[in-house]
């Protein structure tokens, strides 16, 4: 396994953690989420993004409604259900409890009256 | 002078080179057997993105979609094994990828040396034994009193046709 596929595999993980959280920040398209995705490097190409929206969407996590565009046809909006709130909220605790855990496993646990 | 193509992808129309248009085929088939058997929403997605991608890059309904937008549409996308294993083999039995060239070996009645309907033919081509021998099994076994002449007739609805012959060589695509 060389360098790069390391982080490959350490994003795949926390994508759909990454999906959830975007859309939390307010509805948004396909295209317009991948940008935001390769900008923060978590994505390299676009098919990533499609079957985990389409799986996230049939967990019920999310859901999409249909908006007219100015350029082209119209564009499937994803949106976050309550279900798909509710799992962020669980994600967002997991995460920080994990920054935590990591940092002490890192730097030993004595660090942790320093901060 | 190329021979082009009228496509609707995503609803929209597109000119396609042809090249262009049995390379997006291919990969689109690739992508879509490798989604699960239930998802058909996906590979929709995906289509509608690449309409899109498609206009950014040709914004005149008057030109072309020719191999080389084809080809950086798809390593914008990704390599259809980003998609998960094959649920469906398409292009092989096995589900390998195929090949230009290589022939899935298929049960087809072909459309050349047929007697009646070419099941028998079909089936000397699969296994690789000779035609008559096959033949005389299904009449000996008819006047025998298997029911060979009832298989016959099912076997005949139920396996294909050869498909016909493809003139373009790079175009492995079996739809």
């Amino acid at each position: 396994m060389n360098d790069e596929n390391v982080k490959v595999q350490m994003r795949k993980g926390i994508l759909e953690y990454c999906i959830l959280s975007i859309l939390s920040r307010g509805d948004s398209y396909a295209p317009k989420i991948i940008s935001e995705l390769k900008e923060a490097k978590m994505i390299v190409v676009e098919g990533t993004l499609y079957p985990i929206l389409t799986r996230q969407k049939n967990a019920g996590l999310l859901s999409y409604r249909w908006q007219e565009s100015t350029q082209g046809p119209p564009r499937k909006y994803y949106m976050l259900t309550d279900e798909g709130h509710r799992q962020l909220a669980l994600l967002d605790e997991a995460w920080d409890e994990m920054v935590e855990q990591i940092r002490i496993i890192r730097h030993g646990e004595h660090t942790e009256q320093e901060v | 002078m190329k021979e082009t193509i009228n496509v609707n992808i995503a609803q929209q129309a597109f000119t396609m080179d042809m090249d262009a248009y049995t390379t997006l085929t291919t990969y689109l088939d690739d992508i879509g057997r490798r989604l699960s058997p239930t998802d058909t929403e996906t590979l929709s997605d995906i289509e509608a993105r690449i309409a899109e991608i498609f206009r950014e890059k040709v914004p005149s309904p008057m030109m072309v979609i020719t191999y080389s937008i084809v080809r950086s549409v798809m390593s914008q996308i990704g390599e259809p094994e980003l998609f998960g294993e094959a649920y469906r083999p398409m292009n092989d039995r096995n589900g390998k990828r195929r090949f230009p060239g290589e022939e899935p070996r298929k049960l087809y009645r072909p459309r050349t040396n047929r007697s009646i309907a070419g099941v028998c033919s079909g089936i000397a081509n699969h296994f690789n034994i000779d035609v008559t021998l096959v033949r005389i099994i299904f009449i000996v076994g008819f006047f025998a009193g298997f029911s060979t002449g009832l298989l016959y007739l099912i076997m005949w609805a139920v396996i294909s046709n050869e498909p016909a012959p493809d003139f373009n060589p790079d175009f492995n695509s079996q739809k």
